[in-house]
């Protein structure tokens, strides 16, 4: 008979960083149904060559520093479906190798692994090959072209045609149907078009309590409100191009609110996801490239420890010139000391 | 306080050429003089060539610090040294453009920016308070070769990864060159990379020297 010492109710606590990955790649084999409808076979290997690739890097990372191997979380297998979505189908695989390499020992190992990355990995692999192949990140296979899209050889031989977000840019108004654009039948990144999906598994992540809706809701409201405020198409068709187009739907699901790099509290998950979606829209608008939400989500993620550390001192006796009225403080500091007695 | 020129055993040489290799190198481990390194260590040839420079201005600037100016104090000795430095800059700008024509069109405001490099002065102010003559030389060859050092391990491995060459030789015939390595944030991230390696090889030597020091006790 076992001795147990602790507490009544001896609840088992079933959340564990494995049970959340598994979650979340349950989400993504969701994901990668539409692009598989759409383009075939390629996207699935697409994702488990990132797959592959960021599992061997975790692997030689953990050897040559002479550490324990930590790669049972499947945190890598995450990373790496997030990174091959963010990619266009059509896109060498080379490619995909380089920024899941560079998300895996640069940006996450080195700083201690899941958890503990001050930058969000994907989007950091995602900026370095934008950075490096700009012509191949943003030429998109012509979905409406008939031609079939071979899996493995043949595929610089496909007809390419630019995103919706590059007419934007170009101050063009693209003619993409709402229709296809809840059901991925347009040009895009991988993972990024299929709008109803993202917001399926968005529902799902925020049931599950995996993923905090404040942020999400305060990305989407920032850049809604930039598209709206400084259209670059007139009307309200350009504000949901704006939103539906490219990796912003993407990146307020799976990028910015990845729990560890958001902030800890809720005013401060609202001013992060406020800051993204503005600052997401202002790359597009003012950057060398079409599409800015990884750019956007480093800076942010940059920003976040100082968001956490100025919403807490508004939250506790405020800064010299903003501060809450005397009788709150007086009454958080009385709360304070009776949990204290407790 | 004088100069003196008394001998210095070869062993105490051999011990300050490495720790201004290896364990107090003033790149990785000091931090400083990173700017044209990351900026401009894209490549073997930049990063010898600006070693080079970087070695023609710090050694007679630090024995000048060495021998005239041990008992200046800092913010005068420092201007001093900034103008010693800059006539020196003329003499190795017509030997380095020898050896590559355009290269100072290349690399443009970071090699005279080596004149008043934190590098170069803080060997300097480091040779101004050493008493002996032969310590502050090799003090000072020892700053200008770990500078060196970063620079090609930098500059080689930023060639390779962006054009798949080094020192100009194709290594892989259909390499796609990756763009982003050349960008000075690379450069961090390498010097980085770099910090932890001559950390990790510090941290070694010393559990090395408390296990043999251990050892020593035992037996005593």
């Amino acid at each position: 008979m076992e001795l147990k010492t602790g507490k009544a109710p001896f609840y088992r606590y079933t959340d564990t960083v494995r049970g959340m990955m598994r979650n979340m790649l349950v989400v993504f084999a969701a994901m990668l149904v539409m692009p598989v409808i759409h383009y075939g076979w390629r996207p699935v290997i697409t994702t488990l060559i990132c797959i592959t690739t960021c599992m061997v890097c975790t692997v030689l990372f953990y050897l040559l520093s002479g550490k324990e191997i930590l790669a049972g979380d499947l945190a890598f297998a995450v990373t790496g479906t997030i990174i091959a979505l963010m990619l266009p189908v059509n896109v060498s695989w080379h490619i995909a190798v380089i920024a899941s390499a560079f998300a895996m020992l640069i940006v996450k190992l080195p700083f201690g692994g899941t958890g503990n990355s001050p930058f969000n990995p994907a989007a950091a692999g995602i900026a370095f090959v934008t950075l490096s192949f700009p012509n191949q990140i943003f030429q998109y296979y012509d979905i409406t072209s008939g031609e079939k899209l071979p899996v493995f050889a043949g595929i610089l031989d496909v007809p390419l045609t630019q995103s919706p977000t590059a007419l934007l840019k170009t101050g063009a108004r693209p003619t993409t149907i709402l229709r296809d654009m809840l059901t991925g039948g347009f040009v895009g990144p991988m993972g990024t078009t299929a709008i109803l999906v993202i917001l399926a598994c968005a529902c799902f992540l925020i049931l599950r309590k995996m993923a905090h809706w404040e942020t999400m809701v305060a990305f989407l409201l920032g850049g809604t409100a930039f598209a709206a405020l400084f259209p670059r198409v007139p009307g309200l068709s350009g504000v949901w191009y704006e939103i539906l187009t490219g990796s912003f739907l993407f990146a307020a699901v799976f990028l910015v609110s990845e729990p560890g790099t958001t902030p800890r509290q809720k005013l401060g998950r609202w001013i992060y996801g406020i800051l993204g979606g503005v600052f997401t829209m202002m790359y597009r608008w003012f950057g060398a490239y079409e599409q800015g939400a990884c750019f956007a989500v480093l800076v942010i993620n940059a920003l976040s420890p100082t968001i956490d550390r100025w919403v807490w001192r508004l939250t506790n006796g405020g800064f010299g010139f903003i501060s809450l009225p005397r009788k709150k403080q007086k009454k958080m500091k009385k709360t304070e000391a009776e949990v204290e007695q407790q | 306080m004088k100069l003196r020129l008394e001998p210095v055993p070869g062993q105490e040489l051999r011990n300050i050429l490495r720790d201004e290799l290896i364990y107090r190198n003033s790149v990785v481990v000091g931090a400083l003089g990173m700017c044209p390194v990351v900026a401009v260590g894209i490549s073997l040839q930049n990063a010898l060539l600006l070693g080079l420079l970087m070695a023609i201005l710090m050694i007679p600037t630090c024995l000048f610090s060495a021998v005239a100016l041990k008992n200046v104090p800092t913010w005068v000795r420092r201007p001093i040294l900034c103008i010693v430095a800059s006539l020196l800059y003329g003499l190795a700008m017509l030997l380095v453009e020898d050896l590559h024509t355009g290269f100072f069109e290349e690399v443009s405001l970071y090699a005279p920016i080596l004149v008043v490099s934190s590098v170069l002065l803080t060997h300097a102010d480091r040779c101004a308070e050493e008493e002996n003559f032969w310590r502050a030389l090799m003090h000072t060859i020892g700053g200008s070769l770990g500078f060196l050092l970063v620079l090609v391990l930098v500059g080689v491995g930023r060639e390779f990864l962006t054009f798949g060459t080094i020192g100009g030789r194709k290594i892989f015939q259909n390499y796609h060159t990756i763009a982003a390595t050349a960008m000075p944030f690379f450069g961090m991230i390498v010097i980085g990379y770099l910090g932890a390696i001559f950390k990790k090889i510090s941290v070694d030597r010393e559990k090395k020297q408390a296990k043999r020091a251990k050892r020593k006790e035992e037996t005593v």
